[in-house]
């Protein structure tokens, strides 16, 4: 039985030891510690500001208050996003 | 949060615009091929008798055909367009080298053009997942996808970002983790026993590392981009991705319980499927927490309706396949259609779902023109949910039943046949339904790459909201 593990103990290995070694990396570039704005790295100003219709006024007002003026959304999802 | 403006985000979209567009456009042409091959493969489930005199016609061919169309074709091809147009957005640099990318995209097309026809001609590697040929057809699928992967690590590699946004993490890793596993399952140098355990390793990889990986890519990047709202919490996601990477590699010999191969790869295989519920559960929360207080957009953005139920599918299925790993429900489900079920919500209900969604949103951005008729989403959007909803539970019913006849010694295994015909009746006219709905959205697709007389951006589509609400600051 020992015969027929060997490949896949061996897959298992490498694969576990790419994550590590891509963790470790990673690790070590700093790209895993916490920055305030990580969440939004998808993001930017213009996302934030363009109305969605689909808000309620305090949700909409809350908007305003963190990121500024609402801009009035172009066609498609939303306003050139 | 990145400062780009939209013209700078236009600008790194038009860079990788024709692979991109060569990819969605060649995903829908392999979407209706399969779509074709899976119907008429569930089709012969009622009529036995029908179309058996030609041999590309049979079920086996046909079942095979519609399996590696569905996954190289449509489900690969519409992920590698995801990623050329996602990973410049997001690490704010031009596609590097478009034309490796688009001639990689084209070698991809040239493998499975080889490779599908020979399944229906009978050349079959005779492995799940694997069944292209290794000679004539895998080869171009390893090159192509290799040059598409190049030009992407290569723009990931010139990043203008600090930090990588999770979504890159995830199809960086899935470009490459895939070709790897892809070479290593073809190798023909296992054999008995050890061929099984390689073939599952790789195909439960294939989905967790592939499919999987860049679905959830992209919908890290969508729902907040449509919400304008950061996600969650970056650092569950971050969880999410590494455990992912950590435990997934063991999962695949869950599918071979009950089978003569150690008992150590089914006991870690069990354990590992078990440990899934940590990125499970920090991915369901992620994006259920992003979107509370917002579940209201669902009913304006075509995009988020795919693809948060691409989200919610995705839960759903690892939740199944943890359930389906345990060996008391395993010997219930194991060679029943509940397996069947079960890789339709993973990579129809999760995976495509995914993909429309991201089609949805890319497609406009990549064309400057709006699509051209709300009702037609809508018809898409609710054929293909009706479809894979009718589907699974058909399936998931008369699993669980024929499991129970064939455990009991006291029935025959016709009996335990017979118990599924209302379901593979209901999964025929499901497979019916989203087929009609893929037809819905190719038809579109014509209309908005191909628009004739009037200009189309000027219609705004029913989901934009003609006269926006502006709100001023009190005070």
């Amino acid at each position: 039985m020992f015969a027929s593990s060997i490949a896949l103990i061996f897959l298992s290995l490498a694969a576990l030891a790419g994550a590590f070694v891509a963790f470790a990396w990673a690790w070590s570039r700093g790209l895993l510690e916490a920055h305030p704005d990580d969440a939004a790295l998808a993001l930017d100003e213009h996302d934030l500001r363009v109305a969605r219709p689909w808000e309620s006024a305090p949700q909409a007002l809350e908007r305003i208050a963190a990121h500024g003026p609402a801009i009035p959304p172009r066609p498609g999802e939303w306003g050139g996003a | 949060m990145t400062p780009n403006a939209p013209e700078e985000r236009r600008s790194l979209d038009l860079a990788g615009r024709e692979p991109a567009l060569f990819c969605f456009v060649t995903a829908v042409f392999w979407l209706l091929a399969g779509s074709l091959f899976g119907d008429i493969a569930s089709l012969k489930f009622q009529f036995p008798d029908w179309w058996t005199g030609v041999g590309a016609a049979t079920f086996g061919r046909m079942r095979t055909a519609h399996l590696n169309a569905m996954i190289y074709g449509w489900a690969s091809l519409a992920m590698l367009g995801v990623s050329i147009w996602l990973i410049p957005r997001l690490v704010r640099r031009p596609l590097r080298w478009p034309r490796l990318a688009l001639a990689g995209a084209f070698f991809w097309n040239v493998g499975l053009l080889s490779g599908v026809p020979g399944i229906l001609a009978g050349y079959n590697d005779g492995l799940e997942w694997l069944e292209l040929d290794r000679r004539i057809a895998d080869p171009w699928l390893v090159i192509g996808g290799g040059m598409v992967g190049g030009a992407l690590l290569r723009t990931i590699l010139g990043a203008k970002v600090e930090h990588l946004y999770v979504s890159v993490w995830y199809i960086a890793s899935a470009f490459v983790w895939f070709p790897i596993i892809f070479v290593i399952g073809n190798l023909p140098i296992f054999t008995g026993v050890e061929s099984a355990a390689v073939n599952w390793f790789y195909a439960h990889n294939a989905l967790g590392f592939w499919l999987s990986a860049i679905s959830l890519g992209a919908i890290y990047y969508l729902i907040p981009k449509v919400l304008g709202r950061p996600i969650h919490s970056y650092q569950l996601s971050l969880l999410g991705f590494w455990s992912l990477a950590f435990f997934y590699s063991l999962n695949g010999m869950h599918h071979l319980i009950g089978g003569p191969i150690p008992t150590w790869m089914i006991t870690t295989s069990i354990v590992a499927s078990g440990m899934m519920i940590i990125p499970i559960a920090a991915v369901a929360v992620n994006h259920h927490m992003t979107m509370a207080g917002r579940f209201q957009a669902l009913r304006y953005s075509p995009t988020l309706r795919f693809v948060v139920l691409g989200a919610i599918a995705y839960t759903a299925v690892s939740l199944q396949g943890i359930f389906t790993a345990l060996v008391e429900v395993n010997r219930v489900t194991h060679f029943t259609h509940w397996t069947i079920a079960h890789s339709h919500v993973g990579v129809y209900a999760f995976v495509t779902f995914t993909m429309f969604g991201s089609i949805y949103y890319i497609l406009p951005r990549l064309v400057d023109r709006e699509w051209p008729s709300a009702a037609l989403i809508t018809w898409h959007f609710w054929l293909t949910l009706v479809g894979i909803v009718a589907y699974v539970l058909a399936l998931v019913v008369v699993g669980v039943h024929q499991g129970m006849v064939l455990l009991d010694p006291a029935r025959t295994f016709q009996e335990s046949v017979e118990v599924t015909l209302p379901g593979l009746a209901v999964r025929t006219a499901a497979g019916l339904v989203l087929t009609a709905g893929h037809l819905v959205f190719t038809w579109h697709i014509g209309r908005m790459l191909a628009p004739r007389g009037v200009r189309r951006e000027r219609r705004l589509p029913p989901w934009h909201e003609a006269q926006p609400r502006v709100y001023e600051e009190s005070g």
